[in-house]
């Protein structure tokens, strides 16, 4: 497929409207037919139906349309980005949800610092519905967050990692002889239970716990006062003071995904951002 | 032993199954229905610039690559791609013979997630490989497909989930492909076919690149 197409495409599914696709694109009307059929016969099967009055995407046409848009928003910025990276100076604004450590991203963040001299880049710490919030609202330009199924559909989100989780506890305790700790010996333990477990709690334990936090910092705060030990995800940024090692039995606790809200214009940061990130891997950090 | 010759003999093995050896075939065969490559970008045209991720993390700008002499790049599929692997092999073998010629080489893959560092540590390979978030690059050169059936469903069925590994639901790949680019962005060579079997020989490309000095 060529790139004019898929812009014909898109123009068509924004105006649904043969004539007002073909001005907004400037071509006359039969070149963009003529187009838009040669896409069709490529993908296998119509993208619209043209009725008299009505034009409309058929569902190949919905189905095909945010890849479609992805592909050619990452042509466009290609171009942009390669002719701006060093002029004027970028900004950036991340948002990570709540727990999350800002290690997962600080390597992309100095690339791009490298990339684009003088950027502007500012971290934001928020709970999970208020940074998407914060999204829609075009406070922040990127996020990563916990997919926890119920993501808004405004937002574009690519799957980084499954996150594993890890004990925490003070220097002195015995955790801190092993590389990583089973999760008998965990559930042998006092342990201060944090908010967000689910069924990984069930795992560790059958009674209701007796120590609860609703952050994973509260979670170590009691920790650190010696109340007991702490199970917190494997991205959660380890308190001073306080020692971590993976707890590998303890499986899976949550999937991380970038997110960026969708047809929204990217600016040449955000673009070398996310993707930077979707293009390396996180399993290896993920569970340790 | 050229590398279309292991490329001959993959094939020869790949086409002994007739499932596969019909999703080939097909997929050839639409390609050059639809005449694929008369739209893809050619010697004389100027390629595109990008601004794309490599796979130790860095942003790599087509001008720092032709910076210190004329760009061999070459296209392909990914990690899951055994013709790649042959091809990209056979690549780093003529890395020496390449930068002797003045040039740098490349290698641009629409496939996400971390698998770029793998083919990368898979093949040993000291050229910088790039990833083509969402195959903007290839659009722009007219390289891009949606793949056709049978050969979605073979490839869905060997267990390869292209939308999973690009990190896009298009069901998209790159037709082969390879470019030698002067110092001034300008294609100079072009080595383009439908057929994923066949790739251009690292001698090609040396004389191609010899014949920029």
């Amino acid at each position: 497929m060529e790139l004019h197409q898929v812009r014909y495409f898109l123009a068509l599914s924004r105006t649904l409207n043969f004539t007002r696709a073909a001005d907004a694109c400037n071509v006359t009307q039969p070149a963009l037919t003529r187009a838009i059929q040669r896409l069709e016969d490529e993908f296998g099967g119509p993208l619209l139906y043209r009725e008299r009055s009505l034009t409309q995407l058929t569902h190949l046409g919905r189905a095909m349309l945010p890849h479609l848009e992805a592909m050619v928003r990452a042509a466009e910025m290609a171009r942009q980005t390669a002719g701006n990276a060093q002029q004027k100076p970028a900004a950036l604004r991340v948002g990570l949800a709540e727990g999350l450590s800002a290690a997962l991203i600080a390597a992309s963040l100095a690339e791009l610092a490298r990339r684009f001299p003088g950027i502007a880049l500012q971290l934001f710490s928020f709970a999970q519905q208020p940074l998407v919030e914060s999204l829609l609202m075009g406070e922040t330009d990127a996020a990563l967050l916990i997919d926890d199924g119920d993501l808004s559909e405004r937002l574009d989100r690519w799957h980084l990692l499954h996150e594993g989780c890890r004990v925490v506890f003070p220097p002195e305790h015995v955790f801190g002889r092993e590389a990583s700790v089973g999760l008998p010996a965990v559930a042998a333990e006092t342990v201060v239970r944090g908010e967000g477990w689910g069924d990984a709690w069930n795992r560790l334990s059958r009674e209701s716990p007796r120590l609860r936090a609703a952050s994973w910092d509260q979670v170590q705060h009691l920790v650190a006062a010696g109340l007991g030990v702490g199970l917190v995800p494997r991205h959660v940024a380890v308190l001073p003071g306080l020692v971590a090692r993976p707890v590998p039995d303890a499986g899976k606790l949550r999937a991380i995904v970038l997110a960026a809200v969708n047809g929204r214009m990217y600016s040449p940061a955000l673009d070398g951002f996310l993707k930077l990130n979707r293009a390396r891997g996180f399993a290896a950090i993920g569970s340790d | 032993m050229t590398l279309q010759d292991r490329l001959d003999v993959k094939r020869t093995r790949s086409v002994a199954n007739p499932a596969l050896r019909a999703a080939y075939e097909a997929t050839f065969a639409e390609l050059r229905r639809s005449r694929f490559l008369d739209h893809a970008l050619r010697s004389g045209a100027r390629f595109p610039d990008f601004l794309l991720p490599d796979a130790d993390g860095r942003l790599i700008a087509l001008t720092d690559l032709l910076a210190s002499g004329p760009l061999v790049v070459t296209f392909f599929r990914g990690q899951w791609c055994p013709y790649c692997s042959l091809t990209l092999a056979a690549l780093e073998a003529a890395l020496p013979d390449i930068a002797g010629a003045g040039g740098q080489l490349a290698a641009i893959t629409p496939e996400t997630g971390g698998r770029a560092l793998a083919v990368k540590q898979q093949h040993d390979i000291h050229y910088p490989v790039l990833v083509d978030v969402d195959s903007g690059v290839g659009l722009q050169c007219g390289l891009i497909f949606r793949v056709p059936e049978p050969y979605r469903t073979l490839i869905a069925s060997a267990g390869i989930d292209l939308p999973d590994r690009q990190g896009n639901g298009g069901w998209m790949l790159p037709v082969p492909a390879a470019y030698v680019i002067d110092r001034g962005g300008l294609i100079s060579w072009d080595f383009l076919d439908i057929d994923f079997t066949r790739r251009a020989e690292p001698a090609a490309i040396l004389q191609a690149l010899h014949a920029l000095r």
